[in-house]
């Protein structure tokens, strides 16, 4: 397959020996990568499979039953906020007739905004709440909405730039027909593009879903808050830490048990799963989606 | 350069002093001409001399390009309708606009022919059904259609998309139809049967056509203006301009004649 | 729809905009504001401690990421676009869309079982840093094979057509024409894995975690600049303490993603 491609025709171009160079290093590279791919998975499967501990304990060092109604909890409280608000701005952002000048001015944002670090954000909301006492009890008697908010905050950049891209992808010129065929601009948005758009919409949503379900650093941050404790050098102590933080506290600096390991190998299996299984079904709605132009 | 009213129409449409530029681009500079009721007028001339950009300003699809602006005036039966208090989208349903390149909807058939009047509030299905049925008769489809009307309408041939267009703009039930150029995408058997359409349709609209084809212009227009370079250079009758044509560049151009 | 929801869904959108365009914004003017008042604090004081090691042990393991995890990236992309057959390019696109998905814990969970225990005796100051720059590009692979692939199927089927009219095999179409074509973006998805890898910090903590772990202590500096230095609870004095690097961590990924997207925007045929 691969060698007949790297076959040079008898009268090869100059720099034969650059062309083979480049052409292996791009096949090595592909086959590291599906070969390192395939024994993670086989690593911590194996590692994980029969150390799932379903104990819906509060301790942190306990079962991940706990973690799992966290994160669940605070997927439950950020996405709807995020996906709306996300799913409107990226309206205004694509449709500069919906947008306007706001529009313009997020789009211009977009260019940055998505890559903001999670720990900068963390950190952010950190200094804030550190800044005013009565937003730091409000913090640490509601540990999970405020890991929301800094999970919809963190989100809300990303999501928009992508339901932007996948709205401006629907073709101008079904646009300029709905305008011509006296459409106002919103009948326009959701007569033609959001039905066109609706493979994309869709994985842009389980996209988010799959991000607020493995962020760690700035919910950590934040979360630090609520124990008064150390976020780095000690085991965060109360309860309710969604599963990947709940996972990063069995790795964390300084003095992670050794008889967490186990665990720790189970709650990165149940984190893949279900990352690979959210792909999965994203997929299999975007085929069901996919728009053939019969009715709308 | 105004054009002639006819003795027996009222004016339809006013056009004073309009000018289109795109960024820095003077597309369209100063035209002036009015449109009777019913009447069908032919905008001929060169690529680039203004045609499409008149057309798009009657019914402000210019709002949607950034670039471009438009000033002067329009008036539909005496009302201005370039000002902010005029609904552009209401505007749309009152001028309709089909152009070169059919503008078919994602959607299917039935759906991209009741589109304009969805979007206007109807939702009654029999009053779209109606609607459905007497606009493709009009075109001339629907007896070929009426038993697919759920199939993509992207899927349908070209000249079939073309009428579904026209069939779509006709379902609002608009005053004022703009052909931007309709039959440039099709083959001479297909453009003929298009004429006809149009023939029959300017009995009860008024008609602006944007053409190359001289022959179409010759046969379906009552008043043919010509434009060289955004300007209006000759306007007057029909046969008064094909057959005795008053400037030599609209001579010339009759005549295929580059200058 | 009536033209009161009309109305009603422009302005919630307008809205929605501004609150969305603030976020980034915020975050920096806070992050700007937690500096002035440590500087206010201390006037002339370097409010983080150790922060030119930090930023230089982080900026380097960055690059040495890119560096092979861009090839890396650069490679799949190239391969699964242009040179495989169809089932080898399925298992590229799901191996490289399963790193790109995986959340930065789970690789920090690797990187603790598996890079940690590898490097835990290695000879050599340097050894974490390598281990680091392993595991960040693993994480930084996806990026650059996603941008890579972007501008790969940007390219119009006419160019491939032309060369292979000229008698140009598959892989001379790629070495000889597309790279070279799209040098400026192959580059930019290289500058997006370094913006990848230099903000990352979970993952490094656990690698360094496990590694202290493993020697009782970690001599190297750590390269989770933004952690690193932390050992007392949450207060003003270590938010102050860590909001420079964190603000210089911002900076370069918003940095790093405009010179991106100005090579995409560039892009004739995009």
């Amino acid at each position: 397959m691969g060698v007949s491609a790297l076959a040079m025709p008898r009268d090869a171009g100059s720099r034969p020996a650059a062309q083979i160079a480049g052409g292996l290093l791009a096949w090595i590279s592909a086959i590291v990568v599906v070969l390192a791919v395939a024994a993670l998975i086989v690593i911590v499967a194996r590692a994980g499979w029969q150390n799932i501990v379903w104990v819906f304990e509060t301790e942190s060092d306990a079962g991940i039953g706990a973690a799992l109604v966290s994160t669940l909890a605070v997927l439950g409280l950020a996405l709807p906020p995020a996906i709306a608000l996300s799913f409107c701005a990226g309206a205004a952002a694509a449709e500069p007739a919906i947008g306007a000048g706001a529009g313009r001015f997020l789009a211009a944002t977009l260019r940055f905004g998505p890559s903001l670090p999670s720990t900068a954000l963390g950190l952010a909301a950190l200094g804030l709440i550190t800044a005013n006492p009565a937003l730091e009890r409000s913090v640490q008697a509601n540990p999970l909405v405020a890991a929301a908010i800094v999970l919809v905050a963190l989100n809300l950049p990303i999501m928009t730039a992508r339901f932007r891209t996948v709205m401006r992808a629907v073709p101008p010129e079904w646009r300029v027909a709905a305008f011509a065929a006296g459409a106002p601009p919103v009948s326009m948005f959701f007569g033609v593009v959001v039905p066109r758009a609706m493979p994309g919409i869709i994985a842009v949503v389980l996209h988010g879903v799959g991000q607020m379900l493995g962020e760690t650093a700035a919910v950590a941050i934040v979360l630090s808050v609520s124990t008064g404790v150390k976020f780095v050098n000690h085991a965060l102590t109360f309860a309710p830490a969604p599963l990947p933080v709940h996972l990063w506290q069995r790795l964390a600096v300084g003095h992670p048990d050794p008889s967490s390991a186990p665990s720790a190998a189970s709650e990165t299996l149940i984190l893949l799963v279900a990352i690979v299984v959210l792909r999965f079904v994203g997929r299999v709605l975007a085929r069901r989606r996919r728009p053939s132009g019969a009715g709308a | 350069m105004t054009a002639d009213r006819a003795a027996s129409a009222e004016t339809k449409l006013e056009v004073a002093d309009l000018h289109v530029w795109y960024a820095k681009r003077h597309a369209v500079r100063g035209v002036s001409f009015e449109a009777p009721e019913r009447k069908t007028i032919a905008l001929i001339g060169a690529t680039g001399s203004g045609r499409s950009s008149i057309l798009r300003a009657l019914n402000r699809l210019h709002d949607l390009d950034a670039t471009a602006r438009v000033e002067g005036s329009i008036k539909i039966d005496g009302a201005e309708v370039l000002g902010s208090s005029a609904d552009p989208a209401v505007l749309r349903r009152r001028v309709a606009l089909i152009f070169g390149r059919p503008a078919t909807l994602p959607l299917s058939a039935y759906d991209n022919v009741v589109f304009g009047l969805r979007a206007k509030g109807v939702r009654d299905r029999s009053a779209l059904d109606a609607a459905c049925e007497l606009s493709l008769r009009r075109v001339l489809l629907w007896e070929t259609m009426s038993s697919v009307l759920n199939q993509p309408a992207l899927s349908l041939p070209l000249d079939w998309q073309q009428r579904l267009c026209i069939a779509r703009a006709l379902a609002v039930d608009p005053e004022i139809l703009l052909f931007d150029d309709p039959a440039s995408r099709l083959d001479p058997v297909a453009a003929q049967v298009l004429d006809d359409i149009l023939l029959r349709l300017r009995r009860d609209y008024t008609i602006l056509v944007a053409t190359n084809d001289l022959h179409q212009a010759a046969r379906l227009s009552d008043v043919t203006i010509h434009l060289v370079d955004g300007e209006i250079v000759e306007t007057g009758e029909t046969l008064a301009v094909f057959n005795r044509p008053t400037d030599a560049r609209t001579e010339d151009f009759l005549a295929g004649r580059a200058w | 729809m009536s033209p009161l929801v009309e109305r009603l869904f422009a302005w919630l959108g307008r809205a929605c905009a501004v609150l969305v365009a603030s976020v980034p914004l915020a975050a920096g003017g806070v992050l700007i504001w937690l500096v002035l008042r440590a500087l206010a604090g201390a006037p002339g004081a370097v409010p983080a401690g150790p922060l030119p090691s930090l930023i230089a042990a982080s900026v380097g393991t960055a690059i040495l990421a890119a560096l092979v995890g861009g090839a890396i990236g650069v490679g799949c992309a190239v391969t699964a676009e242009e040179l495989a057959p169809s089932p080898m390019r399925t298992a590229i696109a799901t191996a490289i869309g399963f790193l790109g998905a995986m959340p930065a814990v789970a690789f920090g969970w690797f990187a603790a079982s598996i890079v940690a225990p590898a490097i835990a005796n290695a000879p050599g100051a340097l050894a974490p840093y390598a281990g680091a720059a392993a595991i960040l590009a693993a994480m930084a692979a996806p990026t650059a094979c996603a941008l890579t692939t972007r501008a790969l199927r940007r390219m119009p089927d006419a160019i491939r057509q032309a060369a292979a009219a000229l008698g140009a095999s598959r892989l001379q179409t790629t070495v000889m024409v597309l790279i070279p074509a799209l040098r400026r973006q192959i580059a930019a998805a290289g500058l997006a894995a370094f913006a990848r890898a230099v903000v990352e910090a979970t993952t490094v903590q656990t690698l360094f975690a496990a590694l202290a772990n493993a020697n009782g202590s970690v001599s190297a500096t750590a390269t989770s600049w933004i952690l690193a230095s932390a050992t007392v609870a949450p207060s003003v004095s270590v938010v102050e303490r860590l909001a420079p690097a964190a603000l210089f961590a911002m900076l370069i990924a918003f940095g790093c993603a405009l010179l991106v997207s100005r090579e995409f925007r560039g892009l004739q045929w995009a």
